[in-house]
């Protein structure tokens, strides 16, 4: 059973209360707790079916029916019968956050997967190396640790007939500002672009003769001349060097493709080659992304019929919204080079080449991967799952049930008296509520479901909330319907900013943005409680003593933590510079003593001081 | 929020389109007839050649088409299978086209859709404008399986990736009168936008502003059937086709309890 991954687990053992924190599943690293969980789900959310963000997949070129798919926060996933049913692969493995997967051609039991989510997400997570399986997925070795950790896998390419021959697109950890998903991982500044590995991804060098040292989003090989490859460079905040660069001698020097290309500072690049016709390449490129991650809408798609010799312009229209940063993908049909398929928010199919276009998106936006099965059938990842085309795109339907990589944010809650009741917030999936045994959710709230809360005292008020300042929102009939309760709330907030119910009184609720703000009716009215407790900041976790409710601990996402033990009107700075670039705080929890929950690299550790103070000088670092 | 109220208004070239089905409520197996109108009730031709997309999203499933015609030539419904039950979503996005439009209809428009203040730059409107429009329409229908029972579904909380978009964060099908309905509305690079929401039975819409996010509530205070109008317009000052781009969207649903 998987401990890592972001699908609910249960423990039935000490630290269920951890939950809350939204990371217990990373503090079970050791094999020997593994039997202590068991998966709860969702798999799938009810109604649409969909599971969570899938970022790269893969397919057998011989059975129609079996593919794999890369949760990005979810590990990886084998179907051997078209998606009615998979199986967790990779729980056993050190991380969930996958970027990459690849099937060696020669051998398609050899499957090697990327981790890390190279899809620059502040909840893309970053990756630790390559695992490789020579059984099909039975079994994994973790490779390439030294070289990868701290960054991400965009894409693995494997020589088509030396099976040794091993590329890996690098890219950056994610996040805004840049790098805030690394989390401080001491490799999340090495060496990016193209890698190649010519012992089966045992060892690995950097290519650098001709390749910045930027990310590389995306990898081709020519199949039918596997010495040629092409390589998206594309920092997703820009860069002039960022385009199509081509190597005609195995990723030994590299020169940047120009004529018809977009000339300037470029945002993020993905590429495709046609395996019909290889001389045939398609390439999105979209705009830079601003420090904020706005701005990266589309800036068109290329076609070249020679090589990479020159480009005309096709464009797919604008299909990513200010995100091609996070959504950028394309793929060539198999066996039709004028049909290729480009991804973003919206899915739009070309069938002349780029001369005209279809939208064709499937049930879920915010497309992330692109395959095609054994029997010509079009396979999708995006923030919902798996989604499968017999007819390019015209008809889709789910592959979800029983994929089990929907990703919590924090700020899960449960039922007062039922231990099957369970309530929490997923990306891009909405607030969804586990009612009875099984996998199956219903989703109660959309949007990026937050923070939730469950009434202790009166199981038939439960609380969610959506992304941005005071979207806040009460059911008292259970989730059945919901009543905005955030009037008066204003300022600057994490992206899901954290709320809490006093234990004692039910009435009483803080709420965090820069400031700490307090109800007393329910949500009816708020005030503002504190100042500005950040450095320019927002408040990402709350945590209030269950033995004494006036006790108030909130941590910012600048490295602050602020104790009241006046219920919030007051507070004291505990901490400052708390591994914010290290280990982002992500929760904290109050039990007999204060009990600070710190992501580090693989694990959580917990810091204990008696309340409210002293608080430790410095903080541990993480163990490794 | 809520900026004011509105009344529907009539049918102006630039005006938004709804899409309407012959019946809320469906069965699984069974197809929808949709029909398209204006806000103020109009019957407005189908749009055929002028579909961008359009597509239907139920149970894990979604059909998308370049066009879909009437069966009859010169009809204006056209006929939509439903294979899966729960909350089906149905939309479409039309091609762009440039309207002329008089500054008097211009500046009414703007006033009462996007609440614009008669400042004097719309005083000084050109006689005629030439006005992009960009129009997208989605409606939620509950397609109920065969034996009666209707599936919790989050297709109704889902984004449609249409060009422009009222997302509801509560599917909007599953209310009771009296509850808030929050929403996101998305008219991509068409500038901030204004809500207009009303029940059909009633000739007054709220005008509500979202938020610089685009997100806003509306409160749901009566049962039947809802119409949720947004728009966004701007001034293309470089744009050699056009002087104004005006982008809508709008969503139609019933609210049965």
């Amino acid at each position: 059973m998987n401990p890592f991954r972001s699908a609910l687990f249960a423990a039935t053992l000490g630290l269920a209360p951890l939950l809350s924190t939204g990371l217990a599943a990373q503090q079970q690293a050791g094999p020997q707790i593994h039997a202590r969980w068991s998966e709860l789900g969702p798999a799938p959310i009810s109604g649409a079916l969909y599971a969570g963000r899938v970022s790269a997949l893969a397919c057998s070129p011989t059975d129609p029916d079996r593919y794999f798919a890369a949760g990005a926060d979810g590990g990886v996933w084998r179907t051997t019968d078209g998606g009615q049913t998979w199986q967790p692969l990779t729980d056993a493995m050190p991380t969930t956050a996958m970027g990459a997967l690849a099937l060696d051609p020669s051998d398609e039991n050899v499957i090697y997967a990327g981790t890390g989510e190279a899809n620059f997400a502040n909840h893309s997570r970053y990756g630790l190396g390559i695992f490789k399986s020579v059984d099909g997925g039975d079994s994994w070795r973790h490779l390439g640790a030294a070289t990868f950790a701290g960054r991400c896998i965009a894409r693995l390419v494997v020589h088509p007939s030396d099976p040794q021959r091993v590329f890996a697109a690098v890219t950056r950890a994610g996040g805004f500002p840049e790098l805030a998903a690394a989390k401080g991982h001491p490799g999340a500044t090495g060496a990016l672009g193209v890698f190649r590995s010519l012992d089966g991804g045992a060892s690995w060098t950097h290519l650098q003769n001709g390749l910045p040292n930027l990310s590389a989003t995306d990898l081709a090989i020519d199949p039918a001349s596997p010495n040629v490859l092409y390589a998206g460079i594309g920092r997703i905040f820009g860069s002039a060097q960022n385009g199509v660069y081509k190597s005609t001698d195995g990723g030994a020097s590299w020169a940047k493709l120009g004529l018809g290309l977009p000339t300037g500072t470029l945002g993020r690049v993905n590429l495709a080659v046609a395996p019909s016709q290889t001389a045939r390449i398609y390439a999105l490129i979209v705009e830079p992304s601003d420090p904020a991650g706005g701005g990266a809408s589309t800036r068109g798609a290329w076609r070249s019929d020679n090589g990479g010799s020159s480009w005309t312009a096709i464009d797919p229209g604008s299909m990513q919204q200010s995100y091609g940063w996070y959504l950028s993908v394309v793929s060539v049909q198999p066996t039709d080079s004028s049909t290729a398929i480009f991804g973003g928010f919206s899915l739009r199919r070309t069938t002349n080449s780029g001369g005209s276009y279809s939208t064709i998106t499937p049930p879920h936006v915010d497309l992330h991967a692109i395959a095609w099965d054994a029997g010509g059938r079009l396979l999708v990842g995006d923030d919902g799952g798996v989604h499968r085309s017999a007819n390019l795109g015209s008809s889709w339907t789910s592959l979800n049930a029983g994929l089990g990589t929907v990703q919590f944010y924090a700020g899960l809650s449960t039922h007062p008296t039922d231990d099957e009741r369970v309530l929490g917030g997923a990306q891009d999936n909405g607030s969804n509520m586990r009612t009875s045994a099984g996998l199956g959710w219903n989703q109660v709230y959309g949007g990026d479901g937050g923070w939730t809360q469950w009434n202790q005292a009166d199981a038939s008020q439960v609380w969610v909330e959506y992304q941005g300042t005071a979207n806040l929102y009460r059911s008292t009939n259970g989730g059945g319907s919901f009543n905005f309760r955030g009037n008066g709330i204003s300022g600057r907030n994490c992206f899901l900013p954290p709320f809490l119910i006093d234990p004692t009184n039910a009435n009483r609720m803080l709420y965090g943005t820069e400031r700490v703000w307090r109800t007393l009716d329910g949500g009816a009215n708020w005030s503002a409680l504190s100042p500005d407790l950040t450095a320019g900041g927002a408040i990402r976790a709350l945590a209030m003593a269950p033995s004494n409710p006036n006790v108030v601990y909130a941590a910012t996402n600048d490295g602050r933590i602020q104790a009241s033990t006046n219920g919030g009107s007051g507070f004291t700075l505990v901490a400052s510079g708390v591994p914010g670039n290290l280990a982002p705080l992500s929760g904290c929890r109050i039990g007999r003593s204060v009990r600070l929950a710190i992501a580090g690299l693989r694990s959580i550790r917990t810091v204990f001081a008696r309340r409210p103070a002293p608080w430790p000088k410095s903080l541990p670092a993480p163990s490794e | 929020m809520l900026a004011g109220l509105c009344a529907a208004g009539a049918l102006r070239a630039q005006e938004a389109e709804l899409l309407l089905p012959d019946c809320f409520t469906a069965s699984v197996g069974g197809s929808l007839e949709l029909r398209v109108e204006s806000p103020a009730g109009l019957a407005a031709p189908w749009p055929g050649e002028r579909l961008e997309w359009l597509f239907w999203r139920v149970g894990g499933l979604q059909e998308n088409r370049d066009t879909l015609l009437p069966r009859a030539p010169g009809g204006q419904t056209v006929a939509v299978p439903l294979a899966a039950s729960g909350v089906a979503m149905l939309g479409y996005d039309a091609r762009p086209r440039i309207v002329a439009v008089r500054a008097d209809g211009l500046r009414a428009f703007l006033a009462g859709r996007t609440g614009e203040r008669a400042d004097a730059a719309l005083r000084a409107l050109d006689p005629q404008s030439l006005v992009r429009v960009r129009s997208s329409a989605k409606t939620l229908v509950r397609v109920f399986g065969a034996a009666g029972e209707l599936m919790p579904s989050s297709v109704a909380t889902s984004k449609s990736g249409q060009a422009g978009e009222i997302r509801t964060w509560i599917d909007p099908t599953a209310l009771r009168a009296g509850s808030d309905l929050p929403v996101e509305v998305h008219l991509s690079g068409a500038g901030r936008a204004t809500l207009l929401a009303w029940p059909a039975s009633r000739a007054l819409a709220a005008l509500v502003r979202p938020g610089p996010d685009g997100a806003a509530r509306v409160r749901i205070d009566a049962k039947g059937v809802w119409i949720l109008e947004a728009h966004a317009a701007r001034r293309l000052p470089a744009d050699p086709d056009a002087d104004w781009e005006i982008a809508s969207a709008t969503l139609t649903f019933e609210v049965v309890r």
